[in-house]
């Protein structure tokens, strides 16, 4: 087969076709991950919630209903009460979200995490947190007023230690 | 689902049908997807390999490197990248419409299963590796993509730690960064190679060159598009910032978005759904194949051909079990036997001018469509036939729809492949009344059972056992591939004409 007129219009068309499929997606359409005039809060910490039941000290009548090996004195149910956290940008409601603990008993360290997306400027943010299993109200809260730049990102910790967030 | 792959073979083949004008049957890069995506990734290894040499494998050094290679040796280290991105991009290109080609054609089921079921792992393995490298470059595109698989990697219940703490704040370590660079230079290569060679595993002779000037096209155009749109990287990592506009590359990193949009839980749910659907689809519904072939160790004298014929590798050679004096036999695999017949075309006993008075066994044959059998059917079909320019035609099931023709002198005798005639058998049909014979065949180049086409061809010129005896005038013989799309039965009737014409002339 020569190469006709035909045969080299529909070979530069697949050429220029592949090309083209190629250079337009390996970076095209673009992708906001924030949209402009954005910043962005990360809640990121390991927390340990509070225990749904309190320990109670077992009496020697509950004792000898166990078997010898698990005779212990102090009975602490295993799991962990939900962790609620509420985000108020100047005081209004940004975000809610509920962590439940990991593990078959739900007993475990529980990793918060969870991101969103706030207008860049001057703001207030309050963050709150219960770890218990009380109805209403808080086991922990802060607030921090400061500038958003478009892009800026911060991070939300928990300080274990001194029972106190951090704003990074 | 019948009607949606033959609705989607019909699109396939009028595609094809326009690059076989431009490239011509052999040279369409159709025909040759897995050999074109071995090629990319034999450029991506190679520009892989040139660009490491310049890479760093730490945290803090890993952009500036890169850096360095775009910018400062672009003429070099540059190309080599853009190549490393662009051959990896038409990797997917080529796999995608391998997948949807072989999908559409009907060659996934069966007992073609496995190439398929293990293909999608494969595709998966491609997605990660591509994945890890962007994550080497360490540029605002790698600190979300690492941000993002770590979200999807934390939303497993299964793993008790958090991954993504490691990305907050630039917390990354040199240790996990040398980790991805191991996964994406050794880990990840090591097992897609294992992974391919078990995807091909079930197919013999493997072309894994595409021919050189389609080769030559393909690393042209990503050459060029090196040249006028070099790869680069996004902005360094800044902390405290997240990045705001983002150049994806949609081939590799589309599942970002929708870990965005819709949540780690949904990009795992619609992911492994579609992965699962794909790994299913054999059974989906269901091929039922023919029996495998058969060996008659009688009449079999061990020549090992139909095992050298076998497109599937479906029959092995083995030491002789009956004590006749031939050292091997050929055993079946029938996991394996795709039911095409060109072993039986390939075996010298499918004479059928043997045992003309008794029932004809071949050496391999298929049992529901004997040699035999096949010599009975092409008697009874030329015995009616009258007048001039009689014609037998054996027609592929694959190829050319052969039941619409309908013309006095015809008779038609249709078989699984083209590859499973004998040449003795055009020899028979000529002394038994036709005066010519046309043998039907898939596209050239896209035989529906890889070498159906190209044996039969070889036969008929006398380049691969058995041969056509050459006492048969080789213009009483023609032959006639293309696709069963309806818009080529006009050129089969033209051949035909052509075909009859040239016999009226003999006569």
């Amino acid at each position: 087969m020569g190469l006709s007129l035909q045969r080299i219009s529909i070979q530069f068309t697949a050429y220029a076709l592949f090309f083209g499929v190629i250079y337009f997606l390996s970076n095209s359409p673009t992708y906001h991950y924030l949209q402009p005039g954005q910043a962005e809060v990360k809640l990121a910490f390991k927390h340990t919630s509070q225990r749904e039941q309190e320990c109670h000290k077992r009496s020697q009548e509950e004792l000898m209903k166990l078997p010898p090996n698990m005779r212990r004195a102090q009975d602490c149910p295993r799991n962990r009460a939900p962790i609620y956290i509420e985000l108020l940008l100047d005081d209004q409601f940004l975000a809610t979200k509920t962590f439940i603990s990991p593990g078959l008993s739900r007993d475990m360290a529980t990793f918060v995490y969870a991101k969103y997306s706030l207008p860049a400027g001057r703001h207030k943010l309050t963050v709150r947190m219960r770890d218990s299993i009380r109805p209403d109200g808080f086991d922990f809260s802060d607030e921090t007023v400061r500038d958003w730049i478009p892009g800026q990102s911060i991070v939300i910790g928990f300080q274990k230690v001194t029972e106190q967030f951090t704003f990074e | 689902m019948d009607a949606f792959r033959k609705s989607g073979n019909a699109l396939i083949l009028g595609v094809e049908k326009w690059f076989n004008k431009g490239f011509g049957n052999h040279l369409n890069p159709f025909y040759h997807l897995g050999s074109l995506t071995f090629f990319f990734f034999w450029i991506v290894l190679v520009s892989g390999i040139y660009i490491f040499i310049f890479f760093e494998t730490n945290v803090a050094g890993a952009y500036p490197s890169v850096e360095y290679m775009t910018h400062d040796q672009w003429w070099m280290a540059g190309i080599m990248r853009s190549l490393h991105r662009y051959a990896s991009d038409a990797a997917v290109i080529s796999i995608f419409i391998h997948m949807f080609r072989e999908f559409f054609r009907d060659r996934y089921r069966g007992v073609r299963w496995f190439s398929w079921f293990t293909g999608v792992p494969t595709l998966w393995l491609v997605v990660v590796l591509g994945i890890t490298g962007y994550w080497l470059v360490w540029d605002q595109l790698a600190q979300y993509v690492a941000l993002a698989t770590a979200e999807l990697v934390d939303w497993i219940p299964m793993i008790p730690s958090s991954m993504v703490f490691n990305f907050l704040d630039n917390q990354i370590t040199d240790r996990f960064f040398t980790l991805m660079a191991f996964l994406h230079l050794l880990g990840f290569p090591v097992a897609l190679v294992f992974l391919l060679w078990t995807h091909v595993s079930r197919i013999s002779q493997i072309d894994f060159n595409p021919p050189k000037a389609l080769a030559i096209g393909a690393f042209s155009t990503l050459l060029l598009l090196s040249l006028v749109k070099p790869a680069v990287s996004h902005g360094p990592v800044v902390a405290g910032h997240s990045p705001v506009v983002l150049h994806l590359d949609w081939f590799y990193l589309n599942i970002y978005p929708l870990v965005d949009v819709l949540g780690p839980g949904w990009a795992w749910s619609i992911s492994t759904s579609i992965t699962l659907l794909l790994m299913l689809l054999p059974w989906l519904p269901r091929k039922t194949e023919l029996s495998p072939a058969v060996v008659n160790l009688q009449h079999c004298s061990g020549c090992s051909q139909c095992s050298l014929d076998c497109p599937y590798g479906a029959i092995s050679m083995r030491r002789r079990t009956d004590g006749k004096q031939a050292q091997f036999e050929p055993t079946v695999n029938p996991t394996l036997c795709t039911a095409c017949g060109i072993c039986s075309g390939s075996c010298a006993s499918s004479s059928p001018f043997r045992l003309p008075n008794t029932t004809l066994e071949s050496g391999i044959e298929m049992a529901w469509r004997s040699v035999d059998g096949l010599r009975t059917e092409v008697k009874q079909k030329l015995a009616p036939l009258t007048g001039q320019n009689r014609v037998l035609i054996f027609g592929c099931e694959h190829g050319v729809n052969v039941n619409s023709i309908q013309a006095d002198g015809i008779a038609i005798v249709k078989l699984p492949c083209s590859g499973m005639l004998s040449p003795s058998m055009l020899d028979y049909a000529l002394k038994n009344g036709a005066d010519g014979v046309l043998v039907t065949g898939c596209r050239d180049g896209d035989c529906y059972h890889r070498f159906g086409n190209l044996w039969i061809e070889k036969r008929l010129a006398g380049t691969r056992e058995p041969h056509l005896v050459k006492r048969v005038d080789r213009r009483r013989v023609a032959e006639f591939r293309a696709s069963n799309s309806t818009d080529e039965l006009t050129a089969m009737h033209q051949r035909l004409a052509e075909f009859r014409l040239t016999l009226q002339r003999l006569a």
